[in-house]
């Protein structure tokens, strides 16, 4: 009788465990089989940033890279998926964040079949057009924002106005430049040098990128990127777009570079599931409080905290 | 209990009045099945519990519906089981249900041999509810296994009947109103 007792536990155990398995295997498995779509829509809408989602109760506002870059993954993993489509409608975001989805998109056309063509909207300028730069064919409506290439670092001194109103800020630090970009007082020219350098560095990876993406020369790209913006179809002139029309012309050619026969099925990769949204809900600590949420410190407005942006 | 539980999946059936044996497998049938549709929908723990809760009243429900059929049919050919009877007979005569866990893992290996017995698992599933419904079934209303076999796919057939005409009967009242 004992071995009954150990063959039912056994057994009991074995398909609980399979299911444990099936459950906790399932967005590995999810993301490799083949889906029905040949096309992966990933919209960029918004601030590019590395933010953090914030769960189930973030307004969702902005173009969080890191799940930008997942859904990338997935597309890419899909074995289904011939082409992505970026729909972007983005000012710009962070250097960082702009560049790492760049370089995942660049993964992708590189070590990969699959196509990526970019569909602006209102604007994709700055941030917006680094990862646009990322894809095979960019697609721009004539009156689309785009350009806008380079970096800007931006700090205000309120020193004068805080003497007004009789605040006085004292600073410990450990180090001469740990308070760079204070806004209480005048930028040294130590500060201005050490951050022009990072401003220079950073805009030259900017154009190397967009070098590598369009494939186009650093001659001929230099005399346009000193920072202003075009119309889609002034940056059609300018090669930085390769053809005008909205998104629905955007997907045709999508079809068309990626051979797709008939119509193509378009799946939202940036798009969480119903299960997959409340997933993290339950899993993870409750969010903050309203009144906590309010006077928390990381719900305030958020350039100012950002040294190096590469938006406007 | 463990002897017990042994004894409805293998044994002869002494063990068929056992209710907290029916529990025991309605909650472990249950988990495995929420677990399994949270994998396949990439859920998280959110959605096991929901797809608990739904799989709940869609058991209960269906369990009701089906153990309904099952003895009224088995009363037809003769029956003399009593209905909570049958009650715990379909609940135990489910427990096959419960391979589907390795079935589903077996075929996500990547391997030949994987799929092979993800599918030979599967077709375990598949007849052994059968099986192990249509001896439960004839243990309980002592009925001969054709009877009892009989009675589970009427029971089946009656169950998919009553499900087109619960899609075919709003229809016609919405086109023909």
């Amino acid at each position: 009788m004992r071995l009954n007792r150990i063959l039912a536990l056994a057994l009991v155990t074995l398909c609980f465990i399979a299911a444990l398995g099936n459950w906790l295997g399932g967005s590995v498995s999810k993301s490799k089989s083949p889906g029905s779509a040949n096309v992966a829509l990933i919209n960029v809408y918004g601030v590019i940033s590395d933010e953090s989602s914030g769960g189930a109760f973030s307004s969702g506002d902005g173009a969080n890279a890191n799940k930008l870059i997942q859904s990338i993954k997935n597309a890419r993993e899909d074995e289904g998926i011939k082409a992505i489509l970026l729909r972007i409608n983005s000012p710009g975001g962070t250097a960082a964040a702009s560049q790492a989805v760049y370089e995942e998109l660049m993964r992708t056309r590189n070590d990969s079949d699959i196509k990526i063509i970019a569909s602006l909207g209102d604007v994709a300028a700055s941030g917006g057009y680094y990862i646009a730069s990322a894809a095979d064919h960019i697609v721009a409506n004539p009156s689309s924002i785009t350009g806008s290439i380079g970096v800007i670092v931006r700090t205000q001194n309120v020193s004068s106005l805080m003497d007004k109103i009789g605040v006085q800020t004292n600073t410990i630090q450990s180090g001469p430049l740990k308070d760079i970009l204070s806004p209480f007082r005048e930028t040294k020219p130590e500060e201005r040098k050490i951050l022009q350098g990072v401003v220079d560095e950073s805009y030259q990876q900017f154009l190397d990128a967009i070098v590598a993406g369009r494939e186009m020369s650093l001659d001929k790209l230099k005399p346009l990127a000193d920072g202003r913006i075009f119309t889609g179809t002034q940056a059609k002139e300018k090669n930085l777009v390769d053809s005008l029309g909205n998104y629905y012309d955007a997907l045709k050619t999508t079809a068309e570079l990626a051979n797709i026969s008939g119509e193509p099925s378009v799946r939202d990769f940036g798009k969480s599931s119903f299960f997959g949204d409340l997933g993290p809900f339950l899993s993870q600590s409750y969010p903050p409080l309203p009144t906590e949420w309010i006077s928390s410190e990381s719900q305030w407005p958020r350039w100012y905290k950002i040294p190096l942006t590469i938006m406007e | 209990m463990l002897d017990a539980l042994f004894t409805t999946f293998f044994g002869p059936q002494p063990s068929r009045s056992h209710s907290s044996i029916t529990v025991l497998i309605g909650f472990v049938l249950l988990s495995i099945l929420a677990l399994n549709a949270a994998g396949k929908t990439g859920a998280g723990i959110a959605g096991v519990i929901i797809f608990f809760l739904l799989f709940l009243v869609a058991g209960l429900l269906g369990w009701l519906w089906v153990s309904a059929a099952l003895h009224f049919i088995a009363q037809l050919f003769g029956g003399q089981g009593s209905a909570q009877a049958s009650l715990q007979a379909v609940m135990q005569g489910l427990w096959p249900l419960m391979i589907s866990g390795p079935a589903i893992a077996a075929s996500r290996w990547p391997s030949l041999l994987g799929q092979f017995l993800g599918l030979l698992l599967g077709f375990v599933v598949l007849i052994g509810t059968v099986i192990t419904l249509t001896r439960a079934l004839g243990q309980v209303h002592q009925l001969h296994w054709q009877k009892a076999l009989l009675s589970v796919v009427l029971t089946l057939v009656s169950s998919l009947l009553a499900w087109l005409g619960l899609i075919l009967w709003p229809l016609m009242v919405l086109f023909g109103l």
